[in-house]
Order: structure tokens, then sequence, then C-alpha cells
């Protein structure tokens, strides 16, 4: 199938590039995936062109895990500086930007409980993906992507307050 | 707790999630598209193709020639087996043309050392781990210096005058990376790594 690269990633790299900052909660880090998902998009694109989106976060979410494992070899010097800085850049307001940091830090700690498998799920769910195409781009079964759902949610209730009558 | 119950309790979970989430994402950024990385990889590949085509058509002709023939044949066919990497003691890919201060390129092997030749009178040296399989480097300011590209090691020449930064994007695929600025020892590389390139701010 010959596909036109660049209307893609025109189309799909902000989801694509929100997805990946999720799952790996540094802006810098989900650039690069996004950027490489599609050079691998124009080398070996999918047969059937109704798959793309799907093959897509398949991509990302194989090298997402591969950055992960690469930084976590890497992770005992790790500035702080960096870390704190490493999911975008501050929000102008003082005061919002500190909320904003705040509730950012406490949904990367929440997100970061999760296992990576859980976390592509319950973030591939996020951008609306049949449980069958979440079950491929993860390596599971159609039928376990619903208890991983509500597993993962099970953990991330308690972090969040996802039960509380009023969230934030 | 029913699976009527358990279904609208995962479904409003997950409803605060996605307002969370939304809250919580980094701004939206202007990607480029990665025009050049296409490119490239679209080149590199085809160029494998051909060679093992090639190969392969000096391999059958190989087969059926006579003596000398087949000598001639057997070190063509190795020509081609070391340009497709098939060599033990791989030599770097040449390195990409790009702005004198800027050099791009896919090491050979696991481990990789950065060296930085000397402190400067500031600037800081930021080293990222990337997905892919490029090393890519840039220096930056008045007088950023020269990068020299070697089989596992990449150097920059810089002058102890020089202030501008220097960052190095280096592939998750590398088991190890270390980086050496002036006289002191190599340290492990580690994700994110961001330190200053002046003496006066060392350790």
């Amino acid at each position: 199938m010959s596909v036109d690269v660049p209307a893609l990633f025109a189309r799909h790299q902000a989801e694509l590039f929100r997805y990946a900052a999720r799952l790996l909660g540094d802006g810098d880090a989900a650039e690069d995936v996004v950027q490489e998902t599609f050079v691998r998009l124009a080398l070996k694109p999918p047969r059937e062109e109704t798959q793309v989106r799907a093959w897509l976060f398949r991509v990302a979410t194989r090298l997402a895990s591969d950055a992960r494992r690469a930084g976590r070899r890497h992770l005992a010097l790790l500035t702080p500086e960096r870390a704190a800085g490493a999911s975008g850049e501050p929000a102008p307001d003082p005061a919002a930007g500190a909320a904003a940091a705040e509730l950012r830090g406490r949904v990367r700690a929440a997100l970061e409980e999760l296992s990576q498998k859980e976390r592509a799920v319950l973030l591939m769910r996020e951008e609306g993906f049949a449980h069958r195409e979440i079950a491929a781009a993860v390596g599971t079964t159609t039928k376990s992507v619903g208890t991983m759902v509500a597993r993962a949610l099970e953990k991330l209730a308690r972090r969040l307050d996802l039960d509380a009558e009023d969230v934030r | 707790m029913t699976a009527e119950s358990l279904d609208a309790l995962t479904l409003r979970r997950a409803t605060r999630l996605s307002v969370l989430l939304a809250a919580a994402d980094p701004p939206v950024r202007a990607i480029a598209y990665p025009s050049r990385r296409v490119a490239r990889a679209r080149h590199t590949r085809l160029k494998r193709r051909w060679s093992i085509a090639a190969l392969l058509a000096l391999a059958v002709g190989g087969a059926a020639a006579a003596p000398p023939v087949r000598a001639w044949v057997t070190a063509r066919a190795s020509d081609v087996w070391n340009a497709l990497g098939g060599h033990r003691a791989r030599v770097p890919d040449a390195p990409r043309a790009l702005p004198p201060s800027s050099v791009s390129f896919v090491p050979a092997g696991g481990a990789f050392a950065i060296r930085i030749a000397a402190w400067q009178r500031g600037g800081r040296v930021t080293i990222r781990v990337v997905p892919g399989r490029a090393v890519t480097a840039r220096a930056e300011g008045a007088r950023p210096g020269e990068w020299v590209v070697a089989e596992g090691e990449l150097t920059l020449r810089n002058s102890p005058d020089a202030t501008g930064d220097v960052a190095v994007d280096v592939p998750a695929a590398l088991s190890h990376v270390t980086l050496q600025i002036g006289a002191e020892p190599a340290q492990q590389v580690v994700a994110g790594l961001d330190r200053s390139l002046a003496p006066a701010a060392r350790r």
C-alpha cells in the first residue's frame, strides 16, 4: 500500500504525541517516539489503510516501551532539575503553572504505579481504540483488556480519588 | 458487586481520569515532519536491498563459473557482504552532512564514548537517550569547535574560550555510553544528563 506519510503525520501527530507523552511522562522522548513512528510508517506501511491509526499507536507503544527501558537503565543519576521539567514547559502564570505542575506530578506518579502494559491499555482506551486493537498493540487477548482496564482504574482510583464526589 | 455496577464504576472512573489526564497534558507541540530521517532510512533500505540482490546474483554466477572467475566472484561477494555489515570489524557509517557544528551518524557496536576535549568558559552539555539508531551531536555558540567521529567514540575538539551549549542524542540501542570532559575520568551517561561545561561549576 502506498501512503501519503506527510498527510498522515499532519492528521495523527498531535494525538500520537499526547499518547506518547502520557505513556512516557517526557515531552522530548514523546516527540522522538512520534518522529520514529512515522519513519517506520514511510518504510513499511500497514497493508490496509483503515488500519493506519491503530498501526501507528501499536508502533509508538513499542518504541515508548524501548525508550522507557533505556531510560530506566540510566535512571540512577537522573538530575532532579531535569526530572521536574520532564513533562512539558511551565505555564506563563506562576500560580496556574504551580497548580498545573502539581496536578501533572500527581497524575504522573499515579500512572507510574501501573505496569507498562496497564498504562498502554488504559491510555489507548482513552484514545478511543476498541479492545481488539488494544490487545493487538500490547500483545494480549481481547478478553483480558477489559480486566486490565478495570484493574488499572482500581489502582488509579486510590491515588487520584477517582471515586470521590468531586475530583480536583 | 454485580457486573452491571462494576461496568458503571469503571465508566465513572474512566470519565474522571479523562478529565485529569487532559488537565495534566503537556502543551501541544509543533513537531516537525522528519523528512530527512525518512529520506535517509529509505536510502539505507534501498541500498541494502540492492546489495542483497547483488550478493545473490554473485552467488549464483559464482557457482557456475570456472575457477579463476569463481575467485573473482568470491572476492566481489566478500566486498558486498562487508558492505552489508557482515564483517565483524564494522566501521561507523560516514557522518551525515550537517552544519559544521553538528554531526549525525549510526555508531557500530554497543559501547560508545563521548569526549569533550576542554572545559569551557561557559555552557552546558546535555545528553539524551532517544529511540532510533543514530547519534546526533550539536555544539552551539560562536566557536563551537569540531566534531571528530571514530569507531565507538565521538570527540568535540572545542576551545576553552567557548561558551556555547553542547547537546548529544544517543540511541537507546547502545548498551553503554560514557562522557569525559577535559582530563576528568569518564563517567557513565544517564538519561537526560545535563551538566555544566565550565570548570568553575564543577562539583
